[in-house]
C-alpha cells in the first residue's frame, strides 16, 4: 500500500479561455489531515470539484487508493471512497436531517423499485442499524435534537454540520472538505476541529480547503499552497511561514510573527 | 337510476386519472424529473390494450390497425402497460443522460409532438386520426348491458387503482424513494454521493409511464375507443395541476388533487345546467378556472393541500455518545 492516497498530476482545468487549474500536481499522504490554502480564485475549489467528479476531467491525471479516477462520474469515485463536501452548504434541502444522512449510505443494493415493493426483513434490519449509526452521528455533531427538521429549515452552522456530518456518513476513506468553518462561529469551528482529529483517528483523510490560518495550524499535519492554479509549495506550517515565496503570495503579513 | 350510471361512470374515471396522477407523482414528485408528453404513454397504453382485444382490422370498414389479436383484457393491460413502459425506456435513454432536468421537460413535450403526429397521419398503426372503436367490454363475463357495466366496471377499477396506490406508497418510503428524493433536491449532489442518477432518473420515468399505460389500458376498456384529440397535450396538463394542487411528492395529495380537479372541475361540471348558447364556451371557463387555481396553489400554497408527508424515524439515542446542545 502507497503512502499517498491521492495524488494529483499535471492536472490543468479551464472555464472558457480561463485557467482555473493549471498543471497542477500534489499529493495527500494516507490518514494525514491536509490543507489547501491560497487567495481567493487559486483554482482549489476547482481542484475539488474535479478530483471528486462534480466537474468533468477535462487533462492531467488523478491517482486515488492506487485506482486511476480521472474522468470517472462523480457516483462511481463517490463509492470508492471519495467523498466531497460543498463550500455552499448544498443540503437536500426538501429531505429531513435524518432523511440526508440515511440517503448518503453507501450500501446502495436496496435503492431498487423491486425491494422497495417487496420490503424484506432483511431491509429493515438494515434500515435499523443503518438508523443506530445515525442516532450515534447526529449525536456526535450536534444535530440531534433537530433529526426531524427539514434541512432547509436548520440554520446556517447547522447546516455545515449536516455538511460535514453527510459526509461522514458515507464512510468515506478520503474527505475533501471545501471550507468547512467558512460561516461558522468561533464555538462551533473548535467543535468542527475536534470532529475532524476524532475521525482522522478512526482513519479517515483530509484534504480541506481553508482560509482560516489557526484552524491550519491546530490541525493540519501538511499543508499545500496554491496560487495561480498550481501547487506553489508544500510542507508544514512552520516550513512556510519560513517560505519568502508564500509568504509573498499568501500568508503575508501574518508571517511577521514566524 | 341516471345519476347512479353518471357517479359510477365518473368513479371510473376517477380511478384512471388517480392512477396518471400517481404515476407522474413518481416522476416527478418524488423524482423532479419534468415529463411533458405524459399523456401520450396514457394513450399508448390504451391503443395497445385496445388492437390486443379487438379482432383483425376489416379492410371494408376503411379501419386499418397493427395486431387486432382478440385476446382478453388482462393480457391487452399488461401489453400496454409494458409498452409504455418500454417506449419511456427508449426516449429515457436518449434524453436523461445528456441533458439537465427543464431540457428533459422540452425534449419530452417536442417528442409528444412527434409520437402524435405519427399516430395521427401514419394509419397503418392506430387507424390514423379515426383512431380505433369497438372495442369490447372488458371482462364482461355476465353479459351485462353498456349501463350496468358501468357500475360493474368500478370493480376492476377500483383494484387496480388500489393496487398502484400501494406500490406507489411502498416506493415512497423505501430506500429507493429517499434516492430519487435527494436527486429531486439536488442531482450534483446526489451524484457526490454515489447515486447513478441517470438510472434512478431513468427508473422513475419508466415506472410512471408503466403507471400511465395502465391507466390508459384501463380507460379503453371503459370508452371503448380511441382516437388523438383524446389525448392533445392539454390533458398533460390537467393531470399536472391535479398532482401540483394535490402536493409534489404526495400520493394522497394526488388522489386528492385528481379527485378536484378532474372529477370535481372537468368532469363533474358536464352536467352543470348551461344555456345551450354557453355550451361552447364552458370547456374554455373550465380551463381558465383549473388554470387560476393553479396559479393559486402555486402562490398560496406552493406545497399542495397535502403536503409531503415528513418522515419520522424512532431514533434509540446512544448513551454512551456525548450528547451536546446548541
Amino acid at each position: 500500500m502507497s503512502d499517498d492516497l491521492l495524488v494529483v498530476s499535471g492536472l490543468t482545468h479551464k472555464y472558457g479561455g480561463v485557467r482555473a487549474v493549471n498543471s497542477c500536481s500534489l499529493s495527500v499522504r494516507r490518514g494525514s489531515v491536509t490543507a489547501l490554502i491560497g487567495p481567493n480564485g487559486a483554482g482549489k475549489t476547482t481542484l475539488v470539484s474535479v478530483v471528486s467528479g462534480t466537474e468533468r476531467l477535462q487533462s492531467g491525471e488523478v491517482q486515488f487508493d492506487g485506482a486511476g479516477i480521472g474522468g470517472w462520474p462523480s457516483y462511481r469515485i463517490a463509492r470508492r471512497g471519495l467523498l466531497r463536501s460543498f463550500q455552499l452548504s448544498r443540503e437536500f434541502g426538501g429531505l429531513t436531517v435524518v432523511d440526508n444522512l440515511l440517503v448518503v449510505g453507501q450500501d446502495t443494493s436496496l435503492e431498487n423499485p423491486i425491494s422497495a415493493v417487496f420490503q424484506s426483513a432483511t431491509a429493515r434490519r438494515r434500515e435499523s442499524s443503518l438508523l443506530e449509526r445515525v442516532a450515534e452521528l447526529l449525536q456526535e455533531v450536534g444535530l440531534y435534537e433537530v433529526r426531524d427538521r427539514y434541512a432547509r429549515e436548520l440554520s446556517g452552522g447547522q447546516k455545515r454540520l449536516l455538511e460535514l456530518a453527510r459526509v461522514m456518513f458515507a464512510e468515506p476513506k478520503m474527505a475533501l472538505l471545501d471550507e468547512p468553518m467558512a460561516g461558522v462561529n468561533p464555538v462551533l469551528i473548535e467543535r468542527v476541529c475536534e470532529l475532524i482529529v476524532r475521525w482522522q483517528h478512526r482513519g479517515v483523510t483530509f484534504l480541506i480547503v481553508e482560509h482560516k490560518l489557526e484552524v491550519v495550524e491546530a490541525i493540519c499535519d501538511h499543508v499545500i499552497v496554491m496560487v495561480g492554479g498550481s501547487k506553489l509549495a508544500a510542507g508544514t506550517m512552520l516550513e512556510l511561514r519560513g517560505n519568502p515565496e508564500v509568504v509573498g503570495a499568501y500568508l503575508g503579513g501574518t508571517a511577521a510573527h514566524a | 337510476m341516471v345519476w347512479v350510471y353518471y357517479l359510477a361512470n365518473l368513479g371510473v374515471f376517477f380511478c384512471g386519472y388517480a392512477i396518471l396522477a400517481l404515476g407522474l407523482n413518481i416522476q416527478f414528485g418524488y423524482a423532479g424529473v419534468l415529463n411533458f408528453a405524459y399523456i401520450t404513454f396514457w394513450a399508448i397504453g390504451a391503443y395497445v390494450t385496445g388492437v390486443f382485444m379487438l379482432g383483425p382490422a376489416s379492410p371494408i370498414l376503411g379501419e386499418t390497425y397493427i395486431l387486432g389479436l382478440h385476446f382478453p383484457f388482462l393480457v391487452g393491460l399488461l401489453a400496454g402497460g409494458i409498452t409504455a413502459g418500454l417506449v419511456a425506456t427508449a426516449m429515457g435513454t436518449l434524453i436523461l443522460r445528456r441533458l439537465r432536468s427543464d431540457f428533459v421537460g422540452i425534449a419530452l413535450f417536442a417528442l409528444s409532438f412527434a409520437l402524435y403526429d405519427l399516430v395521427g397521419n401514419f394509419t397503418p398503426l392506430f387507424n390514423g386520426w379515426d383512431g380505433i372503436l369497438g372495442v369490447p367490454l372488458p371482462l364482461n363475463f355476465f353479459g351485462l348491458d353498456a349501463e350496468q357495466f358501468i357500475l360493474y366496471y368500478l370493480i376492476p377499477s377500483g383494484i387496480l387503482a388500489g393496487i398502484l396506490y400501494w406500490v406507489a406508497s411502498r416506493l415512497s418510503k423505501s430506500p429507493y424513494g429517499r434516492a430519487l428524493r435527494a436527486i429531486r433536491e439536488d442531482e450534483v449532489v446526489a451524484a457526490a454521493f454515489g447515486k447513478n442518477t441517470y438510472l434512478l432518473r431513468l427508473s422513475a420515468l419508466v415506472i410512471g409511464c408503466v403507471f400511465a399505460g395502465l391507466s390508459g389500458g384501463l380507460m379503453i376498456g371503459f370508452l371503448t375507443a380511441m382516437a388523438p384529440a383524446a389525448w392533445t397535450n392539454a390533458e398533460t396538463f390537467v393531470v399536472w395541476t391535479a398532482v401540483i394542487v394535490g402536493g409534489m411528492g404526495s400520493n394522497r395529495g394526488a388522489v386528492l388533487g385528481t379527485f378536484v380537479i378532474v372529477i370535481l372541475l372537468t368532469e363533474g361540471t358536464r352536467l352543470l345546467p348551461v344555456p345551450l348558447e354557453l355550451q361552447n364556451q364552458l370547456p374554455a371557463l373550465r380551463g381558465i378556472v383549473i388554470g387560476l387555481i393553479l396559479i393559486a396553489v402555486l402562490y398560496w400554497r406552493r406545497r399542495g393541500l397535502i403536503p409531503e408527508e415528513r418522515p419520522q424515524y424512532r431514533l434509540v439515542p446512544d448513551k454512551g455518545a456525548t450528547v451536546r446542545s446548541q
